[in-house]
């Protein structure tokens, strides 16, 4: 067996594993170390993964491909959960609890999540959702005493069996009908399958897939524990799996549905067009009414999906690449919008919206970063948002669905009311008396500049990243 | 010289840095970044209208993205109309900064005011230069944003946050409508570059209304952007603004942007008679409304600001009849003057600590630099020859006269003669007659010379300019242009209603104040009054839509701008917002709801697809 193309979820995974066997050994109060650690690592399995040949051929027996979508979402991976690491720490210590438990649950949980990103087969994809999804209900329990945390991990627990338990069955019955489980098979199988009596069946599998994988992206209605599980998790926690389990939903449905059932796309593309119109509009209008940040966040990444699965919806190559290019914009956007609010909770927990009240004085810096990102996610040009919003509203047009062009442009309007009670809670609103200056540690600062640059850069130069999510989606539709 | 253009906009963009970086530690000293490079920009751009009236023009642009198949590229153009302007820009607002150094002296947030000023001019500069519509429409909007901001300086005062969000939505209404234009014209041909555009859509042969609706939803950015009717009620309550705001943002430079849009994207205009027809329409009526509001009101920056609606509906006027160069001819005089009214209109409130002109009167003893000056103004902007405004407005309504539509010429004509009536309103109740509050009148001093030399200065062209340039910018504009049309004795017409609204002015206001009220009291007089008095009922209107569409919800949870940015949300916002409470209330934080929730959506989702799919 040839593991050298896996090197680089080994290391993250070893990593992982060592952070926990050194844990035990070294007080709570002295693991800053290991945040450094981790992050040599995750630069480390980055640099192997850059280093490998990128063939499109299968590996390890055809469980593994390493063609660009595998190299670009592992690297997006990797990025994030290092931008996650670096707001994190201070986050962490500052509350007395081990680190090096919580860094080796990132790093399990991304190691998951880069394995769905390689697979090329839906047993070794799975296992891979279900390494993501365990060390996630974990992450987002991690603040035991904390009564919100708790059950955000509880209900995450609970209503993500029951989606895996739905995707398995779904999964279980292609199996069944083509007796393949290698994706690329899966494609011509199920096309087979549809012309020898077995129509229902073949439904049967694709709605419960699509259900399943809804749940995972938190796309309504299959959202309703999102808000729950993303208002009470830990801040860090909440950033990572907003972006990264989402993600890595958007790359099981990449695989499975646009590249294993690609055949049937005329079917589940309406479906699909309809859930990102129903997703898109039931986050925006339920954030309007929401008081408390993260969960505004939350509702609003529940919109941000709305606005991926169009590129989804369309089955075009263009559609393909404009959504790989909304994440990579998604990734820097959420994650600076978290790096801002991580760094405000690592002393003062208020996350009512309220609490942000004369931040643009208190701390101009950190204010300008949350109103770029709220920009972003608006779409106000010069932001990676835009841009994404740009080629998504192109690739809609282009595929023939201008429809959903238009409620991109509704919903982006709507969004407005909602991302602008909080720049004007910063800006406009007077500080409260006893609110000073906000200290920021190095490493928050470090997240809070990266993700700023992304989000900018993506926003004026984004031509290498359309090159690229053009060259990582070209072999999702065949 | 001509490739180094994008400087213009660079430099005070680089003094925006150095005011956000050093501005705190700098006092005071912080508005040198800005004039400094205002200055370095003047002289710059003034090489460059040197050039290009030698004939030299550049556009360039390089490759910017790629979506599918389409590319759009950025890039920057200086021709005739471009380089007119960065020089009117850049001048103007160098002496509106040194004159704020004075006005804003000791202001709390004196550094903000001067990045903000700074970044402003950038924009504005930028969206000049811009050979697309999609870098115009960022600068377009930088420039709304700094407006907003501007406004607001003074943000302790509850109302100037009203006038601000006011400005903010009203403007936006227009921005939807451009934005809606600049993505139709795109999805048909593909380019977002000014020079392109004109000729790829000509090239379509499309039908006429869907140029006709592209061209009125630019056209509808620049309503907007340049308060033309309905969308002029922003305007006056801009006002709240530091003056030296009023003058550079809301008399010269941006609220001119929307008749430089429609000049810049005039070849689309020339595609559809009828949406061009409509731009002059909309410009008479906005020349003619707010003249007769301006006749009746007391505050003189009031005045000033209903006039300029009134000159701008000019400026549009004259781009529906076709008379391009006439339109840019007179926003050009138009910006100095009209900077120079306002600036000297914040010398006499800065004396007076009023801006009420019934509490003004005599201030002539004491004000005599600021005095003089605002009377060349004045005399610029009621056409009286050979101040400025005469010789563009004189064009404009020659051009008018030979239109087919001569109701615009009727409009333009009867409001140049309430346009002098107005001014000398204002002139007499200001500096002359008796002291009306003996306060004030002891209180009023002279300016510091920080501020009177941007006066003088600004004074020299507000005289002189249109009788300098009226033939040059004629053949840099428009080469092959025949000459205007005789109009004959219609082509003095509005010079003699303009010279009779003066006798009017003065004869009223240096007459005894028992007459004026007799003649109020007067069965014919008293409606119109009381109509102009009341603003035509635009604002109560305005009040009335935007509550009918969405703000009455909001004002019964007092939460005026809490969910509402603007108008266009305002409709679908209410909508959203019940559909929202539906759906929190499902969000119970059962988990077992949840689940069902789930599951219920599964099964109906299978069934669709059995019957369907199968």
């Amino acid at each position: 067996m040839n593991f050298g193309a896996v090197w680089p979820e080994i290391v993250v995974s070893g990593v992982g594993t060592l952070l926990v066997a050194l844990d035990p050994f070294v007080s709570a109060a002295r693991q800053r170390w290991f945040g450094y650690v981790c992050l040599a690592g995750l630069l480390l399995a980055g640099l192997l993964t850059l280093g490998e040949p990128v063939g499109g051929g299968s590996v390890l027996g055809g469980m593994v491909t390493l063609d660009g979508f595998s190299m670009l979402f592992r690297l997006i991976f990797l990025a994030a959960a290092a931008l996650v690491v670096l707001l994190s720490l201070d986050f962490i210590l500052q509350r007395g609890k081990d680190l090096g438990e919580f860094l080796s649950l990132l790093c399990f949980a991304t190691t998951g999540a880069m394995v769905m990103a390689i697979s090329r087969d839906v047993v070794s994809l799975y296992v891979g959702l279900e390494l993501l999804s365990i060390s996630s209900y974990v992450l987002a329990a991690f603040l035991r005493d904390e009564s919100g945390s708790h059950e955000a991990g509880l209900k995450y627990l609970l209503n993500g069996a029951l989606a895996s338990a739905i995707l398995l069955f779904g999964l279980s019955l292609t199996y069944g009908l083509t007796g393949q489980t290698s994706i690329p098979a899966l494609t011509h199988g199920l096309a087979s399958a549809l012309h020898t009596g077995y129509a229902p069946v073949v439904w049967l599998a694709v709605g419960m897939v699509l259900a399943a994988l809804a749940f995972k992206i938190a796309a309504a209605p299959f959202h309703l524990w999102a808000p729950d599980a993303y208002e009470g998790a830990p801040t860090p926690v909440t950033g990572y799996l907003m972006v990264v389990a989402e993600t890595a939903g958007f790359v099981a449905l990449l695989r499975i549905v646009d590249t294993g059932m690609g055949p049937l796309a005329a079917h589940w593309g309406p479906w699909l067009a309809g859930l990102a119109i129903f997703t898109m509009t039931v986050g925006n209008v339920t954030a309007l009414w929401q008081r408390n940040i993260k969960r505004m966040l939350a509702y609003s990444s529940i919109a941000q999906v709305g606005y991926v699965l169009v590129g989804l919806a369309v089955a075009t190559p263009g559609g393909v690449s404009a959504a790989i290019f909304y994440l990579v914009a998604y990734l820097f956007t959420t994650l600076g919008a978290f790096a801002v609010i991580a760094a405000l909770s690592v002393r003062d927990p208020g996350d009512a919206i309220t609490d942000y009240a004369g931040l643009g004085r208190r701390s101009p810096a950190l204010a300008v970063v949350l109103t770029v990102c709220l920009a972003s996610y608006v779409g106000i040009p010069a932001t990676a948002g835009f841009m994404g919003k740009l080629a998504l509203i192109g690739a809609a047009v282009h595929g023939g669905m201008a429809w959903l062009a238009v409620g991109i442009a509704v919903n982006s309007a709507i969004s407005i009311g909602y991302y602008w009670t909080v720049a004007r809670t910063m800006w406009v609103d007077p500080a409260p008396a006893d609110g000073g200056a906000v200290a920021v540690s190095p490493a928050g600062a470090t997240s809070v500049a990266l993700t700023l640059v992304g989000v900018v850069f993506l926003g004026i130069l984004p031509q290498a990243f359309f090159w690229l999510s053009h060259w990582a989606g070209a072999g999702i539709l065949r | 010289m001509l490739a180094w253009a994008p400087l213009v906009p660079a430099l005070p963009l680089a003094a925006y840095v150095l005011h956000l970086i050093f501005g705190r530690r700098a006092g005071e000293r912080t508005a040198l970044f800005g004039i400094v490079a205002l200055a370095l920009s003047t002289l710059l751009s003034l090489a460059i209208l040197v050039q290009v009236a030698h004939g030299a023009a550049i556009d360039r642009s390089v490759p910017w993205l790629r979506i599918g198949g389409l590319q759009v590229r950025m890039g920057f153009a200086v021709g005739p109309l471009e380089a007119v302007m960065l020089a009117m820009v850049s001048f103007i607002s160098c002496f509106i900064e040194v004159y704020s150094m004075g006005y804003m002296h000791g202001d709390r947030r004196y550094n903000r005011f001067f990045s903000n000023v700074t970044l402003f001019v950038a924009a504005m500069l930028t969206a000049v230069i811009a050979n697309n519509l999609l870098l115009f429409f960022a600068a377009w909007e930088v420039m709304g944003l700094c407006s907003y901001l501007l406004i607001g300086h003074w943000f302790e005062d509850p109302a100037n946050c009203r006038a601000a969000t006011k400005a903010f939505m009203v403007t936006r209404i227009g921005d939807v409508g451009l934005l809606l234009g600049i993505w139709w014209a795109f999805s048909l041909t593909h380019t977002f570059s000014f020079a392109a555009l004109p000729g790829a859509l000509g090239a379509m042969h499309l039908p006429a209304a869907t140029l006709d609706a592209i061209a009125l939803l630019i056209f509808l950015g620049a309503v907007g952007k340049s308060a033309q009717v309905p969308l002029q009620i922003w305007l006056p309550d801009a006002m709240a603004g530091p003056t030296p705001i009023s003058a550079l943002i809301h008399a010269a430079t941006m609220v001119a942007a929307g008749v430089f849009l429609v000049a810049r994207t005039y070849g689309i205009f020339l595609l559809a008679p009828a949406a061009l027809h409509w731009v002059g329409i909309v410009g008479g009526i906005s020349a003619f409304i707010p003249a007769t509001i301006a006749c009746v009101q007391t505050d003189i920056k009031k005045v000033l600001a209903y006039s300029t609606i009134s000159q701008l509906g000019y400026m549009m006027l004259a781009m529906g009849v076709g008379a391009f160069e006439a339109g840019i001819f007179h926003l050009l005089t138009h910006a100095f003057f009209k900077a120079l009214l306002f600036l000297a209109a914040g010398s006499v409130i800065h004396a007076a600590g009023t801006q009420n002109m019934h509490e003004m009167g005599g201030l002539w003893r004491k004000l005599r630099t600021t005095g003089a000056t605002f009377v060349v103004g004045t005399l610029a902007l009621a056409a009286i020859p050979p101040f400025s405004g005469f010789w563009s407005k004189d064009a404009i309504l020659r051009a008018a006269w030979a239109s087919p539509d001569r109701a615009l010429y009727w409009l333009g004509t009867i409001a140049a003669g309430l346009t002098a009536y107005y001014m000398t309103r204002a002139v007499v109740l200001t500096f002359f007659g008796r002291p009306r509050d003996a306060h004030v009148q002891e209180h009023a001093h002279e300016s510091p010379a920080v501020m009177l030399v941007p006066l003088v200065v600004l004074s020299v062209p507000a005289a002189l300019l249109g009788w300098v340039v009226d033939r040059p910018l004629r053949q840099l504009l428009t080469p092959h242009a025949p000459a205007a049309a005789a109009a004959g004795v219609y082509g003095f017409l509005p010079l003699l209603l303009s010279l009779a609204g003066v006798a009017v002015g003065l004869a009223l206001y240096l007459g005894p104040l028992a007459r004026r009220e007799a003649l109020l009291r007067s069965p014919l007089v008293r409606p119109v009054y009381g109509l102009c008095k009341r603003l035509w009922f635009f604002d109560d209107l305005g009040a009335v839509v935007m509550y009918a569409v969405g703000l009455g919800p909001s004002y019964v949870i007092g939460a005026f701008d809490r969910y509402v940015v603007d108008g266009v949300v305002n409709g679908i916002g209410w909508l959203a917002m019940a559909f929202g409470r539906l759906w929190r209330k499902l969000s119970t934080g059962n988990v077992q709801a949840y689940m069902l929730t789930m599951v219920v959506a599964l099964a109906i989702g299978l069934v669709a697809l059995q019957a369907m799919g199968g």
